[in-house]
């Protein structure tokens, strides 16, 4: 069904030829996860104008960190690692809550004017964006990015089966608010 | 009657999946309306997840980074753990390998007892073969160092051999069944040491490493001086597969001209021979593609 942890041949190439000296090949790497990275960082950090330091702050550790790379996860759920440990390292210095309202369903009493707008789309974003910063994650990394729960286990140092189990409440959520809104706007 | 529905987790087990659910799960769903509804609510969910857009970086990520790209470093963390953990492990196998002789030296000192001569140098070929090529290896690496030892190594044999023509006037050149299989034997250890040895060289590279970074040496020519050995994986296959290649060919051509005879040490000889030159080819050809 999903790729799981297969390492694409060129990943070691591309690595080595990183430690050999030749710098630009790192832009090849940035292409290829920067997508994840900024899913990650978008989802877990709410301030526009801290993201783009930190997904700077992301791939200068993972390029100080290559030395040590050693090819067990694929290099971009590494990178993924790092940039949900970023984000988290964040969070935590700006003493700002990150699993919060795990068990409570979020507030929906704050975007009242996005609620009148038909598109299933801006219905999904504001949805998305009343989950918890760890929920969201899980739902763009998995049904987005299309990651394992293995993979994903890894980005973000949880056991799978608590993954499967956030997952499940997080869909559980999503479902019901957007029921709930298609409902309101039904009335 | 109250009707028993599947719960919401096997719903969404069944969107996510439908082929990991219990074939009850599935029965279910597809009789029952309701379960049906809430799946495919989930899979417009889903599908609505998929298609949804995906946030895209403010600034050209790659410029920015590439721009302010530090020098990589080389690895800089103490490696005592590592060095404790190869002393301890070349430790243990030199005392078990030393063990190990002492407690069968009756037998290993009468391993070759029951073959011929020809069948033992059939054995030693090869194996002096590995041999000759890992130290061949070695010396292009550990250049000064082989120097010396190959130097003291003369050194004392030419004295030792002095000693014994005292002894002996007569200096016959003919080798004496006895000192064959001593040398065997010692060949065959020695055979050993070298497994033991790589720990050694192992040791030797990270405390290289080490001294290099202490004493300031740029990290670009650390890296070139001490390169990561997956480069040479390719060699290294090509290197054994030569070795091992024209060894079991020996053996095959050694088996189909029996029986055993100064033939088959020719065979064998020659087997090698040409390993070594495929693999001398093979280098060359790789040197001229640089």
């Amino acid at each position: 069904m999903r790729p799981n942890n297969e390492k694409k041949p060129a990943e070691a190439d591309l690595v080595n030829s990183i430690l050999q000296g030749n710098k630009a090949v790192f832009g090849i790497i940035i292409k290829n996860t920067e997508g994840l990275v900024t899913q990650i960082v978008v989802r877990m950090i709410s301030n526009p104008e801290d993201r783009k330091d930190i997904i700077q702050e992301v791939y200068f550790k993972a390029y100080r960190s290559l030395p040590d790379f050693s090819f067990r996860s694929k290099l971009s759920t590494w990178i993924g690692h790092i940039a949900y440990n970023t984000c988290v390292n964040y969070l935590e210095k700006k003493k700002l809550v990150l699993r919060d309202d795990l068990e409570e369903g979020p507030a929906r009493d704050e975007t009242e004017e996005v609620l009148f707008k038909k598109e299933l789309g801006v219905i999904l974003a504001a949805e998305i964006g009343k989950l918890t910063s760890l929920y969201r994650t899980l739902i763009v990394l998995y049904h987005q990015e299309e990651m394992s729960y293995a993979d994903i286990a890894q980005i973000m140092d949880l056991p799978e089966g608590t993954v499967k189990s956030y997952l499940f409440r997080a869909r559980k959520m999503l479902k019901e608010g957007i029921l709930a809104q298609y409902k309101k706007e039904e009335l | 009657m109250s009707i028993s529905h599947v719960s919401e987790m096997e719903i969404q087990q069944y969107a996510v999946d439908k082929t990991s659910c219990e074939a009850g799960v599935v029965e279910h769903i597809a009789a029952c309306d309701v379960c049906r509804v809430k799946v495919e609510n989930y899979l417009f969910l889903f599908s609505a997840l998929k298609e949804a857009d995906r946030p895209v970086a403010e600034f050209d990520v790659e410029d920015a980074v590439m721009a302010a790209l530090p020098s990589l470093p080389v690895r800089k963390e103490s490696f005592a753990l590592r060095d404790r953990f190869v002393y301890v492990i070349a430790f243990a196998a030199f005392a078990s390998l030393g063990v190990l002789v002492w407690l069968l030296r009756r037998d290993v000192f009468g391993v070759f007892d029951g073959l011929t001569v020809v069948a033992v140098l059939v054995l030693l070929i090869p194996v002096t073969g590995i041999l000759v090529w890992q130290c061949y290896d070695w010396y292009k690496k550990y250049k000064n160092i082989m120097k010396k030892i190959a130097l003291t190594t003369m050194v004392l044999i030419g004295f030792l051999s002095a000693k014994a023509g005292d002894n002996d006037p007569g200096r016959d050149i003919e080798i004496k069944w006895e000192s064959f299989r001593l040398f065997s034997m010692l060949l065959t250890c020695s055979f050993f040491a070298v497994v033991i040895l790589y720990f050694i060289k192992m040791l030797l590279d990270d405390r290289i490493r080490n001294k290099l970074i202490e004493k300031g040496a740029p990290d670009e020519l650390v890296r070139q001086l001490l390169q990561p050995p997956v480069k040479d994986t390719k060699t290294v296959i090509v290197k054994w597969i030569c070795i091992l290649g024209s060894g079991g060919i020996g053996f095959l051509l050694a088996e189909h001209f029996q029986p055993l005879g100064i033939q088959t040490l020719a065979i064998m000889s020659v087997s090698i021979a040409v390993g070594f030159l495929a693999y001398f080819f093979f280098l060359r050809s790789t040197e001229k593609n640089k």
